[in-house]
């Protein structure tokens, strides 16, 4: 992190949830809630622009959240909210200005029907909080924030099916970096306007988005676009030749519908491909580069952290 | 001519140095005048016509590309330490 602001000046690192535990935390408690003070501790010194809230981060219920924003960590979900004031507990979104440029972050997390809101979360936070639909919430604050910001980036825990729903349901998000799956998006997929990415999980990876923006009214477009579509036409390719050996042991019309679905899929892509072949190259555009970077062990920790880590006493994870 | 420039901005605030820009574009222009031949005094015009058109100016931010860096984790889950990856 260190490195890379010292090359560059505008970087901003957003989180989009379930950062603090995971499902075994009432294992042992007392530590979860030490190494989670701690990963506040690490996030807030990384000068985080924003961090949205998961499920998995209400295990331990809400005020922990809440102590962890008033010390200064930027908590935001726009559809966490509080029963009794029926406002939300920590903002909707919050604006960065950056390169001249005015960056929305705006949270979601699944709504409390999901299986992702347990019977512990429930437990954890009885009568404190109230998890509104996240379509509608998001409708709202998209509307709110208008005027207000360049871009719009969606920090959502909903998982990819919900985001593909919000992309088209929600107009003018421009990117959407999601989670709770914890997928390696190694291509971003393009649904209504809006590119959705993940960055895998446990920290393994950190997701580098580079935009370069000439004017945030043009749209955006993938550099790595052609590549993009050929590692999806290849993935689509090895599914239905799976799908084609199985049918031959095992003919069934389960099989035949995958395989007609994968086929519509690989019609669009060809379509896409030959469309971005033939752009014109005077289309006004913004581009976007996405990698993953891993986080290898060889990588320099930083000694203030490891500080914190060893006066905790915490060897392992 | 430099000496004027120099006496006139040193030690002074931005918005004192713009203060002064017009008095010493005066001067500037009246010593100009007096060493050049009348024909000449189009020529400065001339010259930033020609600058126009040759660069012209865009408004806002078309005319300059904003690069941005986002870091994004996700699924962190108490997890601190490098995972094998």
């Amino acid at each position: 992190m260190e490195k890379i602001r010292k090359e560059r000046q505008s970087i901003l690192v957003v989180d989009s949830g379930d950062l603090f535990f995971d499902h075994l935390v009432n294992m042992n408690p007392e530590r979860a809630l030490k190494k989670a003070r701690l990963i506040g501790r690490a996030y807030r010194r990384m000068d985080a622009s924003a961090v949205n809230v998961g499920d998995l981060d209400l295990v331990q219920g809400v005020d922990f959240l809440r102590s962890e924003f008033s010390q200064g960590l930027p908590l935001i979900s726009a559809n966490l909210f509080d029963p009794s004031s029926k406002s939300p507990i920590f903002p909707p979104f919050v604006i960065r200005e950056i390169s001249g440029m005015r960056v929305a972050f705006l949270g979601l997390l699944p709504p409390e029907s999901a299986p992702a809101i347990s019977a512990a979360i429930r437990k954890a936070n009885e009568g404190k909080i109230l998890i509104r639909d996240p379509v509608e919430a998001g409708r709202e604050t998209l509307q709110k924030l208008r005027g207000q910001a360049d871009l719009v980036v969606l920090l959502s825990d909903l998982g990819l099916s919900s985001d593909q729903i919000v992309a088209g349901t929600i107009p003018g998000i421009h990117f959407i970096l999601g989670g709770h799956e914890g997928r390696l998006v190694v291509h971003p997929t393009l649904q209504a306007g809006a590119y959705l990415m993940q960055s895998s999980a446990r920290g393994m990876y950190v997701g580098k988005l580079h935009l370069a923006v000439e004017n945030p009214a043009f749209p955006f477009e993938d550099k790595e676009k052609g590549e993009s579509i050929q590692a999806q036409m290849r993935n689509i390719e090895r599914n239905l030749q799976a799908l084609r050996g199985q049918r031959e042991r095992q003919p069934s019309k389960e099989i035949d519908h995958g395989i007609e679905l994968w086929n519509q899929r690989k019609a669009k892509l060809q379509k896409e491909l030959a469309s971005s072949a033939s752009d014109s190259p005077t289309i006004k555009r913004n581009l976007f580069d996405w990698s993953l970077v891993p986080l290898e062990m060889p990588l320099p920790e930083d000694e203030e952290v490891r500080r914190w880590i060893g006066e905790a006493r915490i060897n392992v994870d | 001519m430099r000496r004027v420039l120099f006496i006139c901005t040193r030690n002074r605030t931005r918005s004192q140095k713009v203060s002064i820009l017009g008095p010493v574009l005066w001067v500037s222009m009246e010593l100009w005048k007096r060493v050049t031949d009348r024909s000449l005094r189009a020529a400065p015009l001339f010259l930033v016509l020609l600058l126009l058109v040759i660069f012209p100016v865009s408004s806002g931010a078309e005319g300059k590309e904003a690069t941005i860096l986002l870091l994004h984790t996700n699924n962190v889950t108490g997890h601190f330490f490098p995972c094998p990856t």
